[in-house]
């Protein structure tokens, strides 16, 4: 009801201001609200601006001077925040393409260190960027590539090793570093594929036999007091090369020359019948070879490098050795020592692996 | 009459959006412009409102001052420039009463001698009649005073006046009825 009477007034108060109608016939237009809107109508049409006069001359051009002053001062802080902006908002943004330019110098410049610190030795400058490279190398290679890996930077050691006695520096901690560097392969072959297990054994077999007389050679002609450690480094070395080739032997028989038929020592009625041309590579070292000792009851290895999982391999008996016993009929044989190797255990022994076969 | 009709007194100039342009960028000629064409209106009303001579000039410079300032955030697609600045003077004018303690005064001895122009016709014919409406309006609250001095002094809209002083259309004839109502019972006494 109020809405709808003020809508009737301002209606009204329109038409007659704007000269569409006057109070009486506004009025007939709205006979319900004609009492009510009279008066309303009435002090409206009297309700008009007065001819003001304008605002003073003085206050008009000072205001007018102010506005403008103000307008050059937003003006030149405009300009100055203009001129600030490239340096501060999109700063990240700007120094982009200097940031990415900068990480390709750093990864070329990384990459030609790397390259050119290839053939470096101990105690030159880029020796240790060779050796963060090896470091990172590995830690990006897939778990399959590293024994490989391994391999090669034992080859690198040794090679390192005889560079340097030809100045008549024997460091047998290079020698001990290829012999780790051999000890994770074999803890870590079991991650390569069947194939790439052969060929890692492989690779450290020929190693150690390529290098062995070299080394030796050196060994020989290192100063008294360095040559027994070199030796026993050396040994080390060589037993690293006997359990690859124990290891390649055992499960690759028929990479490995001669094929052996065997049965499992594990078996009651187990008999070891080797192959007439057998010749075993498997020679005793002064390290037991961890494939060849078993567990008493669990007739498994007692320590079996990750990923292979073996079945109880037969054992050979070299021509002209004592062929191990036999475990009689119903009896479990507890314990299988291949002749020449004691009960200890190894002195690295790589972790039990599950060969996939 | 369509609701919300626009203004009846209210120019809508072509040229208003071009020249707040250059006055963001700070063109001197554009800011002057713009501050001819308004500055009576705002200065009128503000006159109205705080019946004040000194206090209206005040108020007006400042106005501008506030309106140059945010100028960049005006949005000609909303409201007229005029009503933007209005908006702003309805703020200041609101301030100053709180400053001041005092509602709105009409001072109509004030204007009526040195404001108001003696040969033209002034509120009405009548000079008695006009200070009596002069007296009136000063006794009705701060918001019907605004609804009339807005509409039938500066020649506002419903809707212009809705946004000046942020009510709803309703809202602005209930309250220039209740004005009305209010100056017809104090000019009957």
């Amino acid at each position: 009801m109020a809405a709808e009477f003020d809508d009737a007034l301002d209606r009204c108060l329109h038409n007659v201001q704007l000269g569409r109608d006057t109070i009486e016939s506004s009025l007939a237009r709205y006979p319900q609200y004609a009492d009510q809107l009279r008066p309303l109508l009435e002090i409206g049409v009297r309700v008009r601006p007065g001819p003001l006069a304008p605002l003073r001359p003085g206050p008009r051009a000072r205001a007018k001077a102010q506005l403008l002053e103000r307008a050059d001062q937003l003006t030149a802080r405009r300009k100055s925040v203009v001129t600030k902006r490239p340096m501060s908002r999109p700063a990240w943004l700007r120094l982009m393409p200097a940031a990415i330019a900068l990480v390709m110098i750093c990864s070329l410049a990384g990459l030609g260190m790397a390259t050119a610190s290839a053939s470096s030795l101990p105690g030159d400058v880029l020796y240790p960027i060779k050796r963060m490279s090896e470091q990172v190398t590995i830690a990006l290679a897939a778990a399959a590539n590293r024994p490989e890996l391994h391999v090669q930077f034992a080859q690198r050691r040794l090679d390192e090793f005889e560079a340097l006695s030809v100045r008549g520096d024997f460091s047998q901690g290079l020698v001990t570093e290829a012999a780790n560097e051999i000890a994770n392969a074999l803890s870590e072959v079991g991650q390569s594929s069947e194939s790439g297990q052969q060929t890692t054994l492989q690779s450290i077999v020929h190693m150690a036999d390529a290098r062995q007389q070299a080394l030796s050679t050196i060994a020989a002609s290192a100063p008294v007091a360095e040559r027994a450690n070199l030796q026993s480094a050396l040994d080390v070395l060589a037993a690293r090369g006997h359990q690859a080739a124990d290891l390649l032997m055992m499960d690759f028989p028929s990479a490995n020359g001669p094929e052996v038929t065997a049965v499992a020592t594990a078996a009651p009625s187990a008999t070891t019948t080797p192959s007439p041309q057998a010749t075993p590579t498997a020679t005793p070292t002064p390290e037991p070879s961890p494939t060849m000792i078993a567990t008493p009851g669990s007739h498994e290895p007692a320590v079996t490098p990750p990923g292979l999982a073996r079945t109880p391999k037969p054992q050979v008996t070299p021509p002209g050795q004592v062929k191990p016993k036999t475990t009689p009929p119903g009896q479990v044989n507890p314990k299988v020592t291949p002749p020449g190797q004691d009960d200890s255990p190894p002195k690295n022994s790589p972790p039990g692996r599950n060969k996939k076969k | 009459l369509a609701h919300g009709e626009k203004s009846r007194t209210i120019v809508q100039f072509e040229d208003e959006p071009q020249l707040i342009h250059r006055a963001i960028a700070g063109d001197h000629a554009a800011i002057s412009a713009l501050y001819d064409r308004h500055v009576d209106a705002i200065y009128h009303y503000a006159l109205y409102r705080t019946g004040d001579i000194h206090t209206a000039e005040d108020i007006t410079a400042e106005v501008f001052l506030r309106a140059l300032e945010s100028l960049s955030r005006y949005d000609e697609r909303g409201v007229p420039f005029v009503v933007w600045l209005y908006r702003i003077a309805h703020a200041r004018v609101i301030d100053h009463w709180r400053k001041t303690q005092r509602r709105a005064t009409l001072p109509l001895d004030d204007l009526s001698e040195r404001e108001l122009t003696a040969t033209d016709s002034v509120l009405d014919t009548d000079v008695l009649q006009h200070r009596a409406l002069q007296d009136a309006l000063r006794q009705v609250t701060g918001e019907q005073q605004e609804v009339i001095v807005l509409k039938f002094m500066q020649g506002l809209g419903n809707e212009e006046i809705a946004r000046v002083m942020g009510k709803t259309v309703g809202a602005v004839k209930a309250l220039q009825r209740r004005g009305l109502e209010a100056l017809a019972r104090l000019l009957k006494e």
